[in-house]
């Protein structure tokens, strides 16, 4: 796996939301989804520098909605996962696994 | 005193907000050249000043908007209760320190969670939790450029060429 395709553990759990929420994951409700299910409290400036920066690297692309009253006046900026985000997710996932295998699970051991 | 300050007459309330504002940034702007010349690391000025600059707009915001408001206390806050708004410093912050592309979708967030937040919470909990979560977006996003300091660096360098510094 080569430094191009690697991915932080920050990066990949954006990535997975992106998967799970679909059409519907902005900036918020990204972050919401990571802090219910991690339990971590990032604020909404890493969720988006991460997202920038995956977007710089051709793994995330996105588009502008239209503007909403309860949000001021402002549209929200709709975040999708590219094929080639989603082959480096299967590709740390790989990883992860082969590095896994080298070592007993947690727990087992005697 | 607040009978004085209530009959001050509002060109004069307005001169001194003006005032109070001119001072900041001379403050602002001062400071880190003072703390340039003592340490000679723009990295410590960059990060000082990215924890300076909301601070001294946020104090001269409540300044100027305690001494508007004496003698109408009451009427104020029960509005802002019945209405609260974002802070508005945090937001002007956003908007002014990021880049349109991000800043917009960002406020746009943040004001649309702001009145569940609120509505849980409470009012200062959600100010404080807006305040969080801008100054963490602006030191994400501005903190890193500036402690690369390539052009600061640059200024700096060329002005101790020329400065018997």
């Amino acid at each position: 796996m080569g430094s191009g395709t690697a991915l932080g553990p920050f990066q990949q759990q954006v990535l997975y939301v992106l998967l799970h929420l679909g059409e519907k994951a902005y900036g918020m409700s990204i972050w919401q989804e990571l802090e219910d299910r991690t339990g971590e409290a990032k604020t909404i400036g890493a969720v988006y520098s991460t997202l920038e920066r995956l977007e710089r690297r051709g793994f995330v692309s996105s588009r502008m909605g239209d503007p909403t009253p309860e949000r001021g006046g402002r549209a929200k900026r709709y975040y999708s996962i590219t094929g080639a985000g989603a082959s480096a997710l299967q590709t740390s996932e790989r990883v992860v696994r082969n590095l896994q295998r080298l070592v007993p699970r947690l727990g087992e051991e005697s | 005193m607040s009978r004085q300050v209530d009959d001050e007459p509002q060109g004069r309330r307005q001169q001194r907000g003006r005032a109070r504002w001119i001072t900041a940034v001379t403050a602002v702007v001062t400071a880190p050249a003072v703390m340039l010349v003592v340490t000679r690391n723009t990295t410590v000025v960059a990060l000082v000043m990215v924890a300076v600059v909301p601070v001294a707009v946020a104090m001269v915001t409540v300044a100027n908007r305690r001494k508007e408001s004496v003698g109408r206390e009451s009427v104020r806050d029960t509005k802002r209760m019945r209405n609260p708004a974002p802070p508005l410093s945090a937001e002007k912050l956003l908007l002014f320190a990021l880049p349109p592309r991000i800043s917009d979708p960002i406020v746009g967030d943040l004001t649309e969670r702001f009145p569940s937040i609120q509505k849980r919470h409470g009012v200062w909990f959600a100010r404080a939790w807006y305040w969080r979560h801008a100054v963490g977006a602006v030191t994400r996003f501005i903190g890193p450029r500036l402690a690369g300091a390539t052009s600061l660096g640059a200024v700096v360098r060329m002005a101790r060429k020329f400065l018997p510094l």
